[in-house]
């Protein structure tokens, strides 16, 4: 077993056990970070696949900007640190019959895939030239220059909105 | 007008339109409070949806022209309006002004209005959008905004604990479903490479197990939606605790818009297995006899549509499984014609339960159930809502010469015309079981005109002719395409050609 092996398996094992967590815990703050921690698990997954840039957007997007959304959106709730009794129902086992005969299926499917078997190999670094050309197109006016701005302005938009008609409520509850 | 301006605004229309209904009745609603007066947002979203059918028609005149239809590029994405296309475009128009006009009375004063008509338009939008696809990523898109629309309107009413239940029930169901039509795509894309319907269907014609893997997983994730037999706990619930409108569109159109889906998805596997056709047809069956067999049991009215809704999805599954299993041209079109004739009757039959419901007991603030005994001589004090309804339910039934009889009939036949001894038993099991569903029809029929009113009917409130009219023009069309079922052929067989373009036959 390669290093690289154990570190995924390492990787693996953190984002699935914080994944099963965000179900499973009882106070719905505790789940948005245990949601942190799988993203950030994911990421690590593309850095070891050498997808470095999917690795940082993965950071950005859904680290940086989703999950503080969601956080914030928690702590907008009421009983955010409410503990509300235990998350799983009388059927969990069948459910869990269910996933596992789903995963071993789709597994031994993968495995019957010639492509399955290819071992892993390193890509030559590329000086990262694409992500310049991208970083380029978004800022360039024959390129996403106008599309980028039409959503960032679109989501200016909603988010005056979404104040806006908020503040509305909380000003006939008091 | 130019087709592909009006196919552009077919799609954009509804979904542009559904922010700015929330916004306009948003506003409204601060600045009057909770009056009871009108919200305007009704009324944009009954003229976006008309003019989103005036544009359709415009669209269909171009989409008919051609057998390829008629096609919109943005960027990478195209859209095509083929047969299935319009076909799915006309019903949900027909059947979503309809409802919205009928839930002008019924949502008024409700708290949170525009966002039902809102999301309402969006689900329109959404499902237009998901037979125009021609990819399958995009098909999950639409299928995918056409759910959490139709989570939302489910749960309308959230402050009612089985009407939460029932949105929470739907929403972990669908969205389950959803990730394994996710699954099966990924499947798709790593045995062919591509996405695009055109050409995964000439990169599917060997027999790879993992096309195999992913069609089996589009029939699961796609039957979520339709309600196949053991995936279908979530439909009773989420039927009978809608608003009515929602309840008609749900079983009207929502589900078999996943349906469609999963016939799209399908119809580009069809080179790779035979095993499609049968498996359609043996859900088919088994969704027959389960939906009868517990409607029979229900003694709340929309429960018992709701679970006459299987039965009715079990036909269309036959004729469908004909068309892929034997190449049956009559079992598509009639599965089609059968899909636009369930929309029109279960669409009466919830909207008149509805006004009943509404009359008996939402205009007086609480949110029974509608029972069967409450049935028992409505004729007498709702003599207009009872026709209608026992109209609905007969033509469900399929007695001749409502518009149920004539495509189970088509259905039939190309059951008939394959020869094959299981098409015919299976034929022969569906007939028998059309006459079971006579068991729980004509007693609808029978406390509607026979029974003594209850108490709750001689209390009951009045109908307002905004409920009225929707019914009325529904019992007419059910009537109408009844007696001149041909007048519907050219969409239906433009639909079932589009499907088996998709197929390559």
């Amino acid at each position: 077993m390669t290093t690289l092996q154990i570190v995924f398996l390492i990787i693996a094992a953190i984002t699935l056990v914080s994944a099963c967590l965000v179900v499973m815990t009882r106070k719905i703050m505790h789940a948005a970070l245990w949601l942190v921690l799988s993203l950030m698990g994911v990421a690590m997954v593309y850095a070891t696949l050498q997808s470095g840039f999917y690795a940082v957007v993965q950071v950005l997007v859904y680290i940086g900007a989703i999950s503080t959304l969601i956080i914030f959106a928690v702590m907008m709730t009421r009983n955010v640190m409410e503990d509300v009794g235990p998350q799983s129902n009388r059927g969990w086992g069948l459910a869990l019959v269910g996933s596992l005969i789903l995963f071993a299926g789709t597994s031994a499917i993968l495995l019957t895939w010639d492509k399955a078997q290819t071992v892993l190999q390193e890509i030559p670094a590329v000086n990262g030239e694409n992500i310049q050309m991208l970083g380029l197109a978004l800022v360039d006016p024959m390129g996403f220059l106008i599309p980028f701005e039409v959503a960032s302005v679109l989501l200016l938009a909603a988010l005056v909105a979404a104040i806006f008609l908020t503040a509305d409520i909380k000003r006939s509850r008091s | 007008m130019n087709a592909n301006t009006a196919f552009t605004l077919v799609i954009g229309l509804p979904l542009l339109g559904t922010p700015i209904i929330y916004l306009l009745g948003r506003l409204w609603a601060r600045q009057n409070g909770s009056s009871n007066a009108a919200n305007p947002a009704r009324w944009l979203a009954l003229l976006i949806l008309v003019a989103t059918g005036v544009f359709t028609y415009f669209a269909g005149v171009g989409a008919t022209a051609d057998y390829a239809g008629i096609s919109l590029n943005f960027g990478g994405l195209t859209l095509t309006m083929d047969g299935l296309g319009l076909f799915l475009a006309v019903t949900v128009l027909a059947l979503g002004i309809l409802v919205t006009l009928f839930s002008v009375p019924y949502m008024q004063a409700e708290v949170g209005e525009e966002k039902f008509y809102a999301l309402l338009t969006a689900m329109i939008g959404a499902i237009i959008g998901l037979g125009c696809a021609t990819d399958l990523f995009n098909l999950w898109l639409w299928f995918e905004a056409m759910a959490v629309a139709s989570y939302f309107l489910v749960a309308f009413y959230r402050d009612q604990k089985a009407s939460l239940e029932a949105g929470w029930k739907y929403l972990v169901q669908s969205a389950t479903g959803s990730t394994l039509v996710m699954l099966g795509i990924a499947l798709a894309f790593a045995a062919t490479g591509s996405l695009r319907f055109d050409e995964l269907r000439l990169a599917a014609a060997s027999a790879d197990p993992l096309l195999l893997a992913a069609g089996a997983l589009f029939i699961i994730g796609f039957g979520v939606k339709t309600a196949l037999v053991p995936l279908h706990t979530w439909l009773p619930d989420a039927h009978s605790q809608a608003p009515s409108g929602i309840s008609a569109m749900l079983s009207g159109i929502v589900i078999e818009a996943g349906l469609v889906a999963m016939l799209r998805s399908l119809g580009i596997l069809y080179a790779t297995s035979q095993v499609w056709g049968y498996l359609l047809l043996g859900f088919g069956a088994l969704n027959l006899l389960v939906g009868n067999l517990m409607a029979l049991r229900q003694t709340q009215v929309k429960r018992l549509l709701a679970y006459s809704s299987l039965s009715h999805v079990g036909y269309m599954l036959i004729g469908f499984g004909m068309a892929f299993a034997f190449a049956m041209p009559n079992g598509a079109i009639g599965g089609f014609f059968h899909l636009f004739n369930h929309a029109l009757m279960k669409g009466l039959a919830f909207l008149a339960a509805g006004a009943l419901l509404y009359a008996l007991y939402i205009a007086k603030g609480h949110h029974g159930p509608l029972v069967l005994d409450d049935l028992n001589g409505a004729s007498k004090r709702y003599p207009l809502t009872a026709f209608c309804f026992s109209l609905a339910v007969l033509a469900l039934g399929g007695l001749p010469p409502l518009a149920g009889f004539m495509s189970k009939w088509q259905i039939f036949v190309s059951g008939f015309e394959t020869g094959s001894t299981v098409a015919i038993i299976l034929v022969i099991f569906a007939a028998l079981n059309s006459v079971l569903s006579l068991g729980y029809y004509a007693p609808l029929v029978n406390r509607l005109y026979r029974g003594q009113p209850s108490q709750t009917v001689q209390e009951g409130g009045k109908i307002s002719p905004w409920m009225a009219a929707p019914m009325v023009i529904l019992a007419l069309a059910i009537v109408l395409f009844g007696v001149w079922p041909s007048l519907l052929t050219n969409l239906t067989s433009r639909a079932a050609l589009g499907l088996f373009m998709l197929m390559g036959g």
